[in-house]
């Protein structure tokens, strides 16, 4: 399935590329660069890298399994060459995106006809439905791709506060950054969030059963992942703040955006992680009882317990002043990047 | 280190004995655990099987079955595999249908998936026109020492990632140069010097990336390095007196021998065999005095270089083979041979001139019936061996040998490969024994007898070689009350 995505991403891609250097005199002007003898959008440039790196990783998954076992995790060598393959693929789409909102609306001010006021186009809202669309997938990706680091029990572990710090921050910054529409990020949270709870209310509906050995909980059904992170509530944040603040200076931006994200998703998360320790959470609703066939039943994971010593934790200050770092860091490459596609037209 | 006769007190005395005689190294084994499959002539209820389990390099992992049905009749095999014990012991998934051949309809393939490292038990149950049948077969899930990558596909990755890599700088250059430029607009000069330095900006990133993976990579291949299935340590030591001592080491506290169980009624079957040229060959069953030490009297040797194969099976159903090699630098004056224990003398291997035929005695000769026909690797193979007179009048007097028609042994000349078979297959008997059905000792069918007299002259043994190379078989049956072993040569190809 995941590379039909891939397959149906290069058909569009290479299609766009191929109008654009064979068949110029048809293809809209000042959309395409020119990459050797090439031309088309950088979107497609970078969508078809990513195939390539879809396609190297699968030879390079399959030795592995071979050399090393068929891995039970998600972050392997290969694997992350997958998903960067996959996450160019989503950020070629969205950057395509992104350069016609801009050619529409940012060049049709800059170039009025003579004589007449300068009328500021919009773009319909089917691309900014699709820009959110890619937003909100490139950031499901990415948190999916870290689920091993947070799973219920490690809530209260400041690691996963200062893996999810490093990611999530550079997306919702650089998505909101760079075209001007409010709430941003907080659409593409919900998109990240939507898709998680229709996942997670959805695929137990389904019957099933362990296909392969070492079954560790019996399993009758099929096992969504977690209850979404809580990333809705630093994302409003971050939209809060940009209301307000967006035209500071970068450098203090990002630290303002790094402290409102990590304070506010700190905040909720660790509290909402207590929540879904408990047996209140144990229903349909929030899927705190859906283990999966590999969980060892006396695991701190299907005890619902957490890992670590929470605030007691003698380095726990320590890794909130990681995680804080991380956020700005990660704010700061999202506005870079969201200046970045603010000026993309091709 | 050693154990040494008393009156070898000192320690300087007996360094110097031990090397006068000969001490052992443990050496790099080829395990009953590690080898690449497994083969096995068994029934399940009415059903006679071939059963042929290749297994993965690595674990977790898909072991490839096979199963050959010798009856008519059978619409569906199913595969259930779950660990031996530990908490999957408990669960077991759902079974697996096995895809029939479109040519050849008793013949069945499916997947074993082995998703932890120790013995597996697959059941395997036949569904035919005469009802329901199963049987137990236990697999041992080790890691074997990961392969390096070959040169196709390492050469095939290293392109494709040079493509990455200057595809991406690539990129980086061509948005640095022409991304902002609007409709009309061409690059200017400044616009390709900075795509220039994006370039190789992007391009030194991109090195400290692969950079940062190649350390990932490393630390992974030496996180799964430990856990690449390392049998028992073994030693063997030779005192003056003609005394052998083996002793298994432990690994650590937690794994030992101490969960042993007897193998044809011996906790420890011991092949000693001379290198290179394998002309001498003992079949010892030594006495475990505690647990993991074994010892027993040798008979006479010849100064030379030995190799030592010690079979094991633990308590579990998982077989080891340790091996170890040993240089007597002085013949060996010992006692005559008893009991189970046998031994056989033959042209060096690879320089036997008949190396489908073996003379036993003055009066009858073992006949492998294949001839010495070149045979495919990694194929079950029905190796079959007839013993008879020297005019070719089957012989009538063969007995059960440890409660069995006779075993086979298989050394690849370099060492490298080494089995014990018996006329069930690679799976030693006691591990079979322990999954057998009550009231039904299915391997047992097909190869053994109730009665010691009167069993057919000639022994079947299912095997696959693992590799191409030059082969020696030891074949070993009981004739009138005496153990003869038959020597034959074979060659393999891929």
């Amino acid at each position: 399935m995941i590379f039909l995505c891939g397959a149906l991403a290069a058909t569009a891609c290479g299609y766009l590329i191929f109008a654009a250097t064979y068949r110029r005199a048809a293809f809209p002007k000042g959309i395409a660069v020119r990459m050797g003898n090439f031309r088309g959008p950088i979107g497609a440039f970078l969508a078809l890298w990513g195939i390539c790196a879809m396609l190297t990783s699968a030879p390079f998954d399959n030795w592995w399994h071979i050399t090393y076992g068929l891995d039970m995790k998600i972050l392997s060598i290969p694997h992350v060459l997958l998903i960067l393959g996959l996450l160019a693929i989503q950020t070629g789409g969205l950057i395509i995106v992104v350069a016609h909102v801009n050619r529409t609306e940012i060049d049709s001010r800059k170039d009025p006809v003579p004589g007449l006021t300068p009328v500021s186009k919009r773009v319909s809202k089917d691309w900014i439905a699709i820009y959110f669309y890619f937003g909100s997938m490139i950031l499901t990706l990415l948190m999916v791709a870290i689920t091993q680091y947070t799973t219920r029990s490690n809530m209260r572990d400041t690691l996963m506060y200062r893996i999810v710090a490093l990611l999530a921050p550079a997306i919702f910054a650089g998505i909101a950054r760079a075209l001007e529409r409010n709430w941003a990020a907080t659409f593409i949270a919900a998109g990240y969030s939507a898709f998680c709870l229709l996942m997670l209310w959805v695929l137990p509906l389904f019957p099933a059963a362990p296909a392969i050995g070492l079954v560790l909980t019996n399993v009758s059904h099929m096992i969504p992942l977690e209850f979404p992170l809580l990333l809705i509530v630093p994302a409003i944040a971050i939209d809060l703040l940009f209301l307000k603040i967006k035209h500071l200076n970068k450098f203090v931006l990002s630290i303002v955006t790094g402290v409102a994200f990590l304070c506010a998703f700190m905040f909720v998360q660790w509290e909402f992680a207590g929540f879904l320790q408990s047996p209140e959470a144990r229903n349909w609703l929030f899927g705190a009882h859906y283990f999966d066939f590999s969980t060892f039943p006396y695991s701190d994971y299907a005890q619902h317990k957490f890992i670590g010593q929470g605030t007691l934790d003698p380095r726990f200050n320590f890794g909130v002043a990681i995680a804080l770092t991380c956020a700005i860091l990660s704010a700061w490459v999202g506005l870079v990047w969201g200046d970045w596609m603010r000026r993309l037209r091709r | 280190m050693g154990r040494l006769d008393e009156a070898a007190s000192p320690v300087t005395e007996m360094f110097r004995l031990l090397f006068a005689f000969g001490i052992l190294l443990p050496v790099a084994l080829h395990a009953a655990a590690g080898n690449p499959g497994e083969f096995l002539d068994a029934s399940a209820g009415p059903y006679p099987l071939s059963i042929s389990v290749k297994l993965p390099r690595a674990i977790p992992g898909v072991a490839q079955v096979e199963i050959r049905v010798g009856a008519k009749g059978v619409t569906a095999i199913r595969l259930v595999g779950t660990p031996v014990f530990g908490p999957g012991a408990q669960i077991a998934p759902s079974q697996e249908w096995m895809q029939k051949s479109g040519n050849e309809p008793n013949f069945f393939t499916g997947p074993l998936w082995l998703m932890a490292a120790g013995p597996w038990k697959a059941r395997v149950i036949v569904d035919g026109e005469q009802g329901q049948g199963e049987l137990f077969v236990t697999v041992p899930a080790a890691m074997s020492k990961p392969m390096p990558m070959n040169y196709p596909l390492a050469g095939m990755l290293g392109l494709l990632g040079l493509l990455l890599w200057f595809g991406l700088a690539g990129i980086v250059g061509t948005s640095v140069r022409e991304g902002h430029l609007t409709s009309g607009h061409s690059p200017t000069r400044a616009n390709k010097m900075s795509a220039r330095l994006g370039m190789l900006l992007a391009a030194i990133a991109l090195g400290g990336v692969l950079y940062g993976a190649n350390l990932w990579w490393t630390s992974e291949a030496e996180y799964y390095a430990g856990l690449v299935y390392q049998p028992l340590g073994f030693e063997v030591e030779i005192n003056p007196n003609g005394n052998l001592m083996t002793s298994i080491l432990a690994k650590d506290k937690a794994d030992n021998a101490n969960d042993l169980i007897p193998d044809s009624g011996h906790f420890m079957q011991l092949l000693v065999v001379s290198v290179p040229a394998m002309d001498k060959m003992w079949s010892l069953y030594p006495e475990m005095q505690v647990r993991g030490v074994f010892n027993m009297r040798l008979p006479s040797m010849d100064a030379g270089k030995y190799r030592f194969y010690g079979d094991i099976v633990h308590a579990s159903g998982f077989p080891e083979t340790l091996t170890a090699e040993l240089d007597l630098k002085n013949s060996l004056r010992g006692q005559p041979l008893e009991g189970d224990d046998a031994q056989t003398s033959a042209p060096p291997a690879g320089r036997n001139p008949e190396p489908g035929m073996s003379v036993l005695g003055e009066k009858y000769r073992m006949v492998m019936v294949r001839g010495n026909k070149p045979v495919k690797t990694r194929v079950a193979t029905h190796f079959t061996f007839r013993v008879e007179t020297r005019a070719g009048k089957p012989a009538e007097d063969l007995e059960l040998y440890m409660g069995v028609p006779g075993q086979a042994i298989f050394i690849k000349n370099d060492m490298t490969e080494f089995a014990r078979v018996n006329p069930s297959g690679t799976i030693p008997m006691a591990a079979l024994r322990l999954f057998a059905l009550p009231g039904r000792e299915a391997f047992a069918d097909r190869t053994t007898h109730s009665m010691n007299m009167g069993l057919p002259a000639e022994v079947v043994f299912p095997y696959g070689i693992p590799s191409p190379g030059n082969y020696r078989i030891f074949v070993q049956v009981k004739r009138a009350g005496k153990i003869e072993t038959g020597t034959f040569d074979i060659d393999a190809f891929e």
